[in-house]
């Protein structure tokens, strides 16, 4: 740290008491009636707006969600043992927003955009974002067309995510949904490294703070917290605090994807956050609906999921963007994208509960994760026939989408064939070849934790895979294959693995891969 | 839980009636008697809050404090809150009702804390500057005198506040080096 001399603290000292205005100003003010379970009523603020931002006389803030006729409903966005019945409450004139800045990047901050990671304060420049904020329009938007690489083959290869876009990630407890996530997190540093980094945000929505500790050590260990924000709002954080958690990641999103940045960021999870929302509602009497969720439920993930976007490439028609905030008007550029993974975790597999339901109509595809998958050892446990992704093979390199056009249909026909196949007798030439090489694609598409594998790789395995090429290696010997293959490759081909990453497949590397190929098989009969 | 909705109504039927029978001004005064009696009790508002002693007791109660003091038609309000189980709002209902009074004659009520008694030619000082100023016609100022202020003063009118207390200057003073803008820019 930076040595302070005694009389550098007085001159702040000084500057800060200079800088105090003491006149007072004219404010508008309520009284608490009633105040417990992080809400409170307020008599008077007659002119209060909703979402508007209070603070209470010991200084703890609240949004005013509740404008009814005799009273305010406020959610507390602190600690609400101080506050008494008489209290008064004043209007600030502000709506609820977060500070946010290059600085906050690779810090553990909660709902407020406070630190909360012993770190001291953020540093750098900051600037005002809404929390609550419009998404672009129609006009300020591009078709998703870039990749997002997330480096687990099966989602690169089968539904792949483009940046800008939304994508689901569903399943049960203890399926690997944050397992998919952090692993794309940590793809994300090959792009970090090359100077082009996309910006990570991890929202952690009611976990356990052991969890979201156990998230940054592994970020940390794997050198992707140099890229990544994590925004906490623990299981011991207030119910508003948690519900508002998602729509401080997106602020903070929002500010790389406005200033011409490609950004990431994983919600984990929204079923949580909407638990939080459902108590907060109850407590404010808003009437229940299904499930006892408030109406306007899906209005809450659908306009917090709308924010993820890829921006028009044209900064002077990017400038003229929606509801941009003053603060960061000057830096907007265009081409920036905010990617969205959204976390929704069922219970006992049922998607047709009210949030799943809600979210995977509001998403542009979802990736299924399965708990009988994921016991067989198939890890990453996704379930390849339910999965989708609605942007598709746009979002895809050249290589990657020839190579891996017909992986979904051959995996979707040698299911089918698996199970004739279980009832053992014999079959016919050509099922046997589709059995055969879907086991061995299986194999080639699981993956181990906190290994992502770069595209170009990615691009070369699968090539064999679904040419067949891989028929004589025994299923348990494909693993071992796989990586005894792909050293060779990158030592003795490294121009080839550049060319696919291009998005080329050039005939004679082509011929000279498979040639390699052909020379370790014989090791893995 | 004060319920100023309900206070509303009831002191709306009390208005409303009081107009009618031209007793206006005498329920007035009757109300800032109760007011009164509640200000300086605490027993007095505990009891009527209390949902163990019966309506009876209270009823009685009541009436041997308000003998004599009030009109009929207050006599009468009374009874029918009695009658309803509200007289807990009591309370709330002549404060409701003090403000419909002040509403429909144009008064507006101004309170200003302060940290030690003020004079009245300051008094009327401010009367003055605030009729001016917030474009009031006719102002009733209630002064309180806390010493927690420090200094300076609190006005509060209409749901609006001006604070030039000395205790809100070391808040302020306070929030801002905890929020330590300048050591962060030298870092």
């Amino acid at each position: 740290m930076v040595q302070i001399k005694p009389d550098e603290i007085s001159a702040i000292l000084r500057q800060q008491l200079s800088n105090f205005n003491a006149s007072a100003d004219l404010e508008e003010v309520g009284t608490v009636l009633q105040v417990g379970d992080g809400i409170a009523r307020v008599y008077g603020l007659n002119n209060v707006r909703s979402g508007e931002l209070v603070e209470f006389e010991n200084g703890v803030k609240a949004i005013a969600l509740n404008l009814e006729e005799d009273n305010v409903g406020v959610v507390l966005m602190g600690e609400g043992k101080e506050i008494k019945e008489g209290n008064k409450v004043r209007r600030t004139g502000q709506i609820a927003s977060i500070k946010v800045g290059e600085g906050l990047v690779g810090r553990v901050i909660n709902t407020l955009g406070e630190p909360i990671d012993g770190k001291g304060p953020i540093t750098g420049e900051l600037y005002e974002m809404p929390l609550e904020r419009k998404a672009p329009g129609v006009i300020y938007r591009e078709p998703v067309k870039e990749p997002l690489q997330t480096g687990i083959k099966a989602i690169d290869a089968m539904i792949p995510v483009g940046r800008g876009q939304r994508e689901l990630v569903i399943g049960d407890r203890q399926t690997g949904k944050t397992a998919i996530c952090i692993d794309t997190i940590i793809n994300q540093k090959e792009f970090f490294d090359a100077g082009k980094p996309v910006y990570c945000i991890y929202v952690a929505i009611g976990q356990k703070a052991s969890t979201i500790a156990g998230v940054m050590k592994t970020l940390q260990d794997n050198g992707a917290m140099a890229y990544t924000t994590i925004v906490a709002a623990s299981a011991s954080d207030p119910a508003p605090q948690q519900f508002y958690a998602p729509f401080a990641g997106a602020a903070i999103g929002e500010f790389f994807r406005d200033t011409g940045r490609p950004a990431l960021i994983i919600y984990d999870d929204l079923s949580k956050q909407a638990v939080a929302y459902r108590e907060v509602s109850l407590l404010l009497r808003r009437p229940p609906g299904r499930e006892a969720y408030p109406g306007d439920v899906f209005y809450l993930h659908s306009r917090l999921l709308e924010r993820a976007a890829k921006v028009i490439a044209n900064d002077a028609v990017a400038k003229n963007m929606n509801d941009l905030p003053e603060s960061i008007k000057h830096l907007v550029k265009g081409g920036g994208s905010l990617t969205a993974l959204p976390i929704i975790e069922t219970q006992a597999g049922d998607v047709s509960a009210y949030i799943p339901t809600n979210v995977i109509s509001i998403t542009d595809g979802q990736i299924f994760l399965e708990g009988n998958l994921f016991n067989a050892g198939i890890r990453p446990a996704i379930n390849v026939g339910i999965s989708v992704s609605r942007v598709g093979g746009n979002a895809q390199i050249k290589s990657m989408k020839k190579v891996a056009g017909t992986l979904k249909l051959d995996q979707a026909l040698y299911r089918e064939m698996e199970a004739f196949s279980k009832f053992g007798g014999d079959l016919d030439a050509a099922t046997k070849l589709v059995i055969d090489k879907g086991a061995r694609n299986v194999e080639i598409l699981k993956q181990p934790q906190y290994t992502p594998f770069a595209v170009e790789k990615q691009v070369a395995i699968i090539y064999l895979g679904t040419q067949g090429l891989l028929r004589e290696v025994k299923v348990k010997n494909v693993k071992a294959f796989e990586e005894h293959f792909l050293t060779e490759m990158q030592n003795k081909y490294p121009d080839i693995l550049a060319d696919f990453k291009k998005g080329a497949l050039p005939d004679d590397g082509i011929a000279k891969m498979v040639e390699l190929a052909k020379s370790i098989i014989p090791q893995y009969k | 839980m004060p319920n100023p909705r309900l206070a509303t109504r009831y002191a709306k039927s009390l208005v409303d009636l009081a107009k009618e029978k031209g007793q206006l001004e005498a329920v007035y005064a009757d109300m800032n008697y109760l007011l009164a009696v509640i200000k300086s009790s605490k027993d007095f508002v505990a009891f009527l809050r209390s949902p163990i002693i019966n309506a009876d007791k209270k009823n009685a109660v009541i009436a041997a404090v308000t003998a004599n003091k009030v009109g009929p038609l207050t006599e009468a309000f009374n009874q029918l809150l009695i009658k309803k189980g509200r007289e807990s709002d009591l309370p709330e209902i002549a404060a409701a009702f003090v403000d419909q009074y002040n509403h429909i004659k144009g008064i507006h009520r101004v309170k200003l804390t302060t940290a030690t008694e003020v004079s009245e030619e300051l008094k009327k000082a401010i009367v003055a500057k605030v009729k001016t100023e917030a474009g009031l016609a006719e102002v009733e100022l209630e002064t309180k005198v806390d010493e927690a202020l420090v200094g300076g003063f609190v006005l509060e009118f209409n749901n609006n506040m001006v604070d030039a207390s000395i205790l809100r200057d070391l808040k302020d003073i306070r929030k801002q080096f905890e929020q330590n803008v300048y050591v962060r820019n030298i870092r």
